[in-house]
């Protein structure tokens, strides 16, 4: 799925879109530069999640990982400071010290997982909705997400079928989509196989 | 009663600290700086931290005690920062807090990393005594945190305004390294922004007008696109201007929640801590402003900024004083104002 055109309000929008579909288990990665709007994508989602406290999303660039109870919990973490842990092997080991799982073991059901500079995601099979944010001029974004597995890519054709139909161009159903993968469906951080990448 | 005498043990994030506090007078107070572990990856590595973390813990419990003169057998108490923060790294606090407890049947007070931050105004040593702990309006300005807090008494705290997406040293830090200014990008910016031009470039100071959250995102933004459009600034005194820019149009949204905050809750007193209370621009502003309107303000002093222990030595004082029974729990991201920190008069 692709949309361009977005102001601040149109992404919120379609961010609350994708909130509605989610069930929870899902991991979301987020991918853009500085600036592109991860983190007010992943606000106005919890938005639509049901959070108890919606207003206290916020950038987990210095905490990495914060979480929020909820109809649906969300775990929402954000790589950055992963980034430049040097070479993959340091921030592999930096990410299994995180113990992602052992956190979401900690909330009343399984959380969304929503991921700000997946690059250190260490789990290359994961199954996961992959948001990817674009600069198009200071007041406007372009979104483009494509499914990895199973799971997400019902996710991704339910959140489609929902959202407004698209203002700029890429207007062709389908077009833009992408269905990658064939991992086993488990979508769930709790479910994430220890060995993964290990 | 005399003041209590606490030890206590901070390793919620990048620093691993231990102090000794009689009251909100400050016995100890010793500090195992991450910065320079750090530095070259240009931020906190989580598994670096608990790492070292666990290598400085025991050293900087001995060292804080042998600098404040005190035995274990003295103490009146012990406390530990439960949270906010890594979870890894908090343990290595916890478990070594509960450990000298189990060893010396002291009670166990679990502080609120940013109930310490409130007590950092307060703090008294050879130098400056912040005075007592009064109700007031706290601005917590961290790497963390940007929040503004009615503080009406001891755990009696109302969040009135928090950012609702990047906290102030955040901005700071991200724009640092969008010029490749290194890290922490606090002092850096704070410096160079002395010899700059603060309306050089017309940076939006997002919300200023409009209640008392925060947002910082869009600022970031702006340095970004400003950057992309002009390139990295090619002369010192270039950069200095878009130092200066930035940083006023942050401490200009600060100043204006802060006296907005003062209005709206009756308050007549400010107080201003965390890592971004040290900045100079920050100082400044806030120094102007209380003479303007004539407030008393009281800023941490720049030595207690940063994450320290004896915040939280005092913060347990504090509490042991008023006679709220310990209790420890670990919570990775929870508010200054949950209800389970609150005390009940």
């Amino acid at each position: 799925m692709q949309r361009r055109g977005l102001d601040e309000d149109a992404l919120a929008a379609l961010a609350q879109t994708l909130g509605a579909v989610l069930e929870g288990g899902e991991v979301l990665f987020l991918e853009g530069p500085l600036g592109a709007g991860k983190t007010t994508f992943v606000r106005a989602l919890g938005a639509a999640l049901g959070l108890d406290a919606p207003g206290r999303v916020c950038s987990p660039t210095f905490t990495v990982c914060m979480v929020h109870e909820g109809r649906v919990p969300l775990m929402h973490v954000d790589l950055y400071r992963l980034g430049e842990a040097g070479p993959m092997g340091a921030a592999s080991a930096a990410f299994e010290a995180l113990d992602l799982e052992a956190v979401a073991e900690t909330l009343s059901r399984p959380p969304v997982v929503a991921v700000e500079w997946p690059e250190y995601f260490d789990d290359p099979l994961a199954d996961r909705l992959e948001v990817r944010l674009a600069y198009e001029g200071p007041d406007r974004r372009r979104i483009e997400a494509r499914a990895v597995g199973p799971v997400a890519a019902a996710r991704l054709a339910a959140w489609r079928a929902r959202a407004a139909p698209p203002s700029g161009s890429d207007g062709a159903p389908g077009s833009g989509d992408a269905v990658h993968g064939s991992s086993s469906g488990t979508s769930s951080i709790c479910q994430r196989s220890k060995t993964a990448g290990g | 009663m005399p003041d209590p005498l606490v030890l206590a043990i901070e390793s919620s994030c990048d620093e691993t600290a231990a102090a000794v506090c009689e009251g909100r007078r400050v016995r100890s107070s010793v500090v195992a700086t991450q910065v320079e572990i750090h530095r070259p990856f240009g931020g906190i590595v989580p598994e670096l931290a608990s790492r070292a973390h666990l290598a400085s813990v025991t050293t900087v419990v001995s060292r804080a005690l042998a600098d404040g003169g005190v035995a274990l057998a003295d103490l009146d108490a012990l406390a530990v920062t439960d949270g906010p923060g890594l979870v890894g790294a908090l343990l290595v606090g916890v478990m070594a807090a509960r450990g000298l407890a189990t060893a010396t049947g002291l009670p166990l007070y679990g502080i609120h990393h940013m109930e310490g931050h409130l007590f950092s105004v307060s703090l008294a040593d050879d130098r400056a005594d912040g005075g007592p702990f009064v109700p007031h309006v706290a601005l917590l300005v961290s790497g963390g945190h940007t929040e503004l807090v009615d503080v009406s008494g001891l755990g009696a705290y109302r969040i009135l305004g928090a950012t609702r997406d990047d906290a102030a040293g955040e901005a700071f830090d991200k724009v640092a390294k969008l010029l490749g200014l290194g890290y922490p990008g606090g002092p850096v910016i704070d410096r160079l922004a002395a010899e700059g031009d603060p309306a050089a470039v017309a940076f939006p100071r997002a919300m200023i007008d409009d209640g008392l959250d925060f947002s910082f995102s869009g600022l970031k933004t702006a340095v970004a696109v400003h950057v992309d459009r002009h390139g990295p600034p090619r002369t010192r005194k270039a950069l200095a201007d878009l130092c200066a820019s930035f940083q006023a149009a942050v401490v200009d949204v600060l100043v204006a929640k802060a006296l907005r905050a003062l209005a709206t809750t009756g308050r007549g007193r400010l107080h201003v801590a965390g890592g971004v209370a040290a900045n100079g621009g920050l100082r400044t502003a806030l120094a102007a402003a209380a003479r303007r309107h004539g407030f008393p303000l009281a800023c941490a002093e720049r030595r207690y900024c940063g994450d320290n222990a004896a915040m939280i030595a005092a913060a347990a004082a504090a509490r042991v004083a008023a006679g709220v029974p310990p209790s420890l729990h670990v919570t990775p991201n929870e508010g200054l104002d949950s209800p389970s920190r609150a005390v009940v008069p």
